[in-house]
């Protein structure tokens, strides 16, 4: 295995490849550091650009953007108590104070470190694990693989958001428009109503897009923000003290490291959890410490940020070798390898090893990048861009979307089916239905019914071979797992009310 | 307009929305239709727990409780700038293939901005300009994207 890893590293060692980690990471600062946008839009936006680039490239740039916007959410976090990303929220716990105290670039400094050293350990984790972790799936039939897309499908929808029911039901529509246009099998025309810019289905950048970034600009214009943040709250203030005095911190990033490569791990949680529950334990064991949690503490700024950081390489585990991913994130990066026709599993590992070890290096390199890029100049210039009033920021961000979507296949038909994708994004948010769980849908629909159609084909349509495997019994039982989940959160919950209400009254 | 009422509301929908899917599965072969109707009938399915589930909480039907309705803000933010933020993105996608990219973004960004009541107009126009030049270098010097011709561009180039 290290024989690969060397031979890919290899692989990574042109300009173009350097070039591309160095501007995604710059990028993902500045996409990460506006609260008006987040990854997920910043990732939806950059995909389409990535066609004609070579697939290197094309990851550098996305493990560019991933491992820059977790540091970029900390800027505003810390200087305006507003979360560039959500991640980043419970950094503003310990991180704002720390700069209403006048120590604004010591809490930015502790915040880059912290999130270079979680993203790095995430990334080792992601080296050590997914490689023997795809040798697993190479005992995976058709029946194993539709089972995992609709164990990817269950978890997401289940796990991620607060209500389960919307979330399934934004699966089972991800999966209705991944059967738009011809039927592999049969070669037959599906809901195209005779166009012939739908033969072919609808292209999932074209959904994400759509999906991530047009409902965004819709809440911008309505909101019409019209000043950027003034040049005064941008001033940055420290104690001018040495990095070499952040020692104390490292078993807080330890810690708070290995609670995230956990949680990125689980599919369903997201950097948000991992952060919250990183700063819990830090709070928990540093209930002595000489300044309170809540009131500027350091180690508050480091544990979520390492934490939320230390989140994304592991993340990418289950999404690289199973094609489950682990959060919102980690289902764009996957749309992002399907437009360069790598399919995340066995098949990844063993076709193409340069490109997804070459993929795991460049996570590690570009949150190494961070220590570079989170120096003092670099945070002044980020800072900067939230001086962009966002109705400037939501045209330009539509500008680039329609250049993206456009240069996908020269088609305007696309930007159409984009603004209607737009729509349905903008209202499914009002609504309350979460985007990650259609958005899988459109990933793994393909996957999942060609799966099930070759799984009949060998059984000769019994469909018992789809529970005659053991592998596939124990998938199924994941399954069930993740099905009952909400419901023993259900019955937790009520079993709290009622002895709180007992205690309540008891005499 | 109550919440159960804008949830019966979308349940419906998503349930029509269902049938009219598998109504357009009748002409396909059994194979071919097989994975939609999967689909369609478990988003029929689970719109229809969606609905129940909707109606409990109002206090109507078998083993419903009842709950406060709740009221929610009007959908839209701001309904104005929704619409007319829509019809100029509509606009842009119209034109730009006829006039150009460059050309129909110089001009769909500060109208944007001024159309949404928001910011000054000259600043529009200077970042529209700089947006314009940057994507220029980037996507078309840089990375050689094609895009539909724009008569300036060509002009000057």
């Amino acid at each position: 295995m290290i024989e690969i890893f060397i031979h890919a590293f290899l692989s990574l060692l042109t300009l173009e490849i350097f070039a591309a980690m160095i501007v995604g990471t710059l990028a993902g600062v500045v996409v990460g550091a506006m609260p008006g946008l987040t990854t997920t839009v910043g990732l939806a936006v950059l995909i389409p650009f990535t066609f004609g680039i070579s697939p290197p490239v094309a990851l550098g740039l996305m493990a560019g953007i991933y491992n820059g916007s977790t540091y970029g959410g900390a800027i505003p976090a810390i200087l305006l108590n507003i979360p560039g990303t959500p991640a980043a929220v419970a950094t503003t716990f310990d991180g704002f104070p720390m700069s209403q105290s006048g120590k604004s670039a010591d809490a930015l400094k502790i915040a880059c470190y912290s999130s270079a050293l979680g993203a790095m350990l995430s990334a080792v984790a992601l080296m050590v694990l997914a490689p023997p972790l795809s040798l697993l799936t190479l005992a995976f039939g058709p029946a194993e693989y539709f089972w995992v897309a609709v164990l990817g499908l269950v978890t997401i929808s289940v796990l991620l958001g607060a209500d389960p029911l919307k979330g399934l039901i934004s699966a089972a529509l991800g999966l209705f428009i991944a059967s738009v246009g011809m039927d592999q099998m049969t070669g037959r025309m599906r809901f195209t109503f005779g166009r012939l810019e739908l033969v072919d289905g609808i292209n999932i950048v074209v959904v994400l897009v759509g999906l991530f970034a047009l409902p965004r600009v819709f809440r911008m214009a309505e909101d019409a923000i019209n000043v950027g943040i003034t040049k005064d709250v941008l001033k940055l203030k420290g104690s001018g003290s040495a990095l070499g005095g952040l020692g104390y911190l490292i078993p807080t990033w330890l810690k708070s490291g290995v609670i995230g490569i956990i949680i990125g791990i689980l599919p369903g949680a997201g950097g948000n959890i991992a952060a919250f529950l990183a700063y819990n334990e830090a709070k928990r064991v540093g209930k002595d410490d000489a300044i309170e949690f809540g009131k500027g503490n350091p180690k508050g700024v480091a544990a979520a940020e390492a934490g939320n950081s230390s989140d994304n390489g592991a993340s990418l585990i289950p999404t690289l070798t199973l094609g489950v991913p682990g959060n919102s994130i980690a289902a764009l990066i996957m749309g992002g390898l399907l437009v360069h026709g790598l399919q995340p599993g066995p098949s990844l590992f063993r076709d193409n090893p340069d490109i997804v070890y070459g993929f795991m290096i460049q996570m590690l390199l570009t949150s190494m990048l961070l220590f570079v890029v989170g120096g003092m100049v670099a945070t002044r210039i980020f800072a900067q861009a939230l001086r962009i009033p966002q109705t400037i920021l939501a045209p330009m961000i539509v500008g680039l979307m329609v250049l993206g979507v456009y240069t996908v296949n020269n088609a305007t038909f696309d930007l159409y089916l984009m603004l209607g994708f737009g729509l349905l994004g903008y209202f499914m948010n009002k609504r309350g239905f979460p985007l990650a769980p259609l958005v899988l849908g459109v990933i793994l629909g393909g996957l999942a019914e060609q799966s099930l159609k070759t799984a009949l084909r060998i059984s000769r349509g019994d469909w018992s071979i789809l529970v005659s495997n053991s592998i596939s019994q124990i998938i199924i039982a994941i399954i069930l797992l993740a099905l009952l989940t909400p419901v023993w959160r259900w019955a937790r919950a009520k079993f709290a009310d009622r002895s709180a209400r007992e205690a309540r009254y008891s005499p | 307009m109550s919440v159960t009422a804008k949830d019966i509301m979308t349940a419906l929908m998503l349930m029509a929305f269902a049938g009219f899917g598998w109504q357009q599965t009748q002409g396909l072969s059994a194979e071919a239709a097989m994975f939609p109707r999967l689909a369609l009938g478990t988003l029929a399915a689970l719109s229809g727990a969606y609905l129940l589930r909707t109606l409990a909480y109002a206090g109507i039907g078998i083993g419903a409780r009842r709950k406060e309705i709740r009221e929610e803000g009007a959908f839209f933010t701001n309904p104005y700038r929704f619409f007319v933020c829509l019809g100029l993105i509509l606009a842009y996608i119209a034109i730009f293939p006829t006039i150009g990219y460059f050309i129909s973004t110089f001009i769909f960004i500060p109208l944007f901005v001024l159309g949404i009541g928001a910011g000054r107009p000259v600043v529009a126009i200077i970042s529209s300009l700089g947006f314009v030049i940057f994507t220029y270098f980037v996507f078309v010097v840089l990375l050689n994207r094609h895009l539909p011709n724009d008569f300036i561009i060509d002009f000057l180039f």
